[in-house]
């Protein structure tokens, strides 16, 4: 890569980078992970850079490399569920209107990640349907099933008050 | 709960302050993985040229019989992977080789061993004459043909004598080896080394791996040396050292 488009490809991340980690924090839970998810991600970046700086839509290409290398990661042996004799008792979720960000995290990693990245995208990122289809690599039906499904398992999770109190964000656009 | 406000909430209380994302550190690694890449599908492209090269004439062991011969693999063309010629991010100081260390080397000893990209002593014949004279009818850079970048020396010791060429890239017939390898093959006529008698052998020398075509360079880590440099001088000892000590 030459200098210059390694300058373009520096300003590129430095712009992208907060919002980035953000992104990467919702669907991994923690910060560490988020930011290896990240790290990974912008070496992809790097390697493909000549072709991502000539795309319409970099940030699209971007952010589907995100959520690739979030799921790739996620696949990982060591990452993968460990039986265990006990079932965990889900706890209740207090009924308040915009949770904490402690109590979010727990609620998303209650979901399978791809169900996680769908909700992610949607209601973080503000990606239609179509858009979040693309950044997956899906149908538009898969999405959909994926946000009603990843909804409906939220909602489940949620103290019965808080279910009755407000869903209107909850609901798809 | 409104989850739309309550992942915009949790994102912006995300513990952003100690970042271990370290750009500068993401650019060296892809850079040397970069570099790397480009000595492996140089590796591939010099086995193609140095078997071709090999090859020519017919490989005859001691007793005359036809010995296995590597895959010829086509030439390097115009074709392949552009960026095997690019120019190395940061050109590495040449490495003088001794008479002694070529020795210890293809003893497969020596604490040099890690910065030599092949190093291979092969029973061969070879035709007699400068090895940069292109026979009539081949093409410059083509089946192991030398290429008019490539020089050639004779050096003689001691009654001995051998012919040295020096070859890699060749911007118009070798484009697919980059531009900062070096080959030095050593072509030494009738050396007592290997049983059951005396054989021509060749010696070669690269700083980068020489890697049997269709090689999977994701699963291969291969690193480029710095250049070598084996002077005359050394080479004149080293002929006379390999047929005076056949251990």
């Amino acid at each position: 890569m030459r200098a210059r488009e390694e300058h373009e490809f520096r300003q590129f991340v430095e712009e992208r980078l907060v919002r980035l980690r953000r992104s990467a924090y919702l669907l991994c839970g923690d910060m560490h992970s988020a930011d290896d998810v990240v790290s990974a991600t912008l070496g992809k970046l790097y390697r493909q850079w000549r072709r991502v700086a000539r795309l319409e839509h970099p940030d699209s290409y971007l952010r589907r490399m995100l959520i690739t290398t979030y799921l790739d990661e996620r696949r990982r042996p060591w990452r993968r569920e460990r039986p265990t004799d006990a079932v965990p008792e889900p706890e209740p979720v207090p009924a308040a209107d915009v949770v904490d960000r402690v109590t979010l995290l727990r609620l998303l990693d209650r979901l399978p990640p791809r169900r996680r990245a769908v909700l992610v995208l949607r209601f973080f990122e503000d990606l239609s349907v179509e858009q979040t289809a693309e950044a997956l690599g899906c149908a538009p039906g898969t999405v959909k099933a994926h946000t009603h499904q990843g909804l409906a398992e939220l909602r489940a999770m949620l103290s019965p008050q808080a279910q009755a109190v407000n869903t209107l964000g909850m609901e798809e656009r | 709960m409104n989850l739309r406000e309550s992942m915009h909430a949790a994102a912006q209380d995300a513990p952003l302050e100690e970042s271990t994302v370290r750009l500068d550190q993401i650019v060296a690694r892809q850079r040397r993985a970069s570099a790397t890449r480009r000595a492996g599908i140089t590796g591939i492209a010099l086995a193609a040229a140095l078997s071709a090269s090999l090859t020519v004439p017919a490989l005859l062991d001691g007793d005359g019989q036809t010995l296995d011969t590597p895959s010829a693999a086509d030439p390097p063309s115009a074709g392949d992977p552009p960026s095997a010629a690019a120019p190395p991010p940061a050109a590495a100081p040449p490495l003088q080789l001794t008479a002694a260390e070529v020795v210890d080397l293809l003893q497969g000893r020596g604490p040099r061993g890690s910065a030599i990209g092949y190093i291979d002593l092969n029973p061969r014949r070879f035709p007699d004459g400068d090895p940069c004279v292109l026979a009539p009818g081949a093409i410059p850079g083509r089946d192991g043909a030398p290429a008019p970048e490539d020089t050639c020396t004779r050096v003689e010791q001691d009654g001995k004598s051998a012919w040295v060429r020096r070859w890699g890239h060749s911007p118009q017939h070798r484009p697919s080896i980059a531009a900062d390898i070096t080959v030095t093959q050593i072509f030494i006529p009738d050396v007592a080394l290997l049983p059951p008698g005396r054989q021509d052998v060749v010696i070669t020398l690269a700083n980068a791996p020489i890697l049997p075509p269709g090689t999977d360079l994701r699963h291969r880590p291969v690193k480029l040396g710095p250049p070598l440099e084996v002077p005359d001088s050394e080479i004149a000892k080293l002929i006379v050292t390999l047929d005076g000590d056949p251990n």
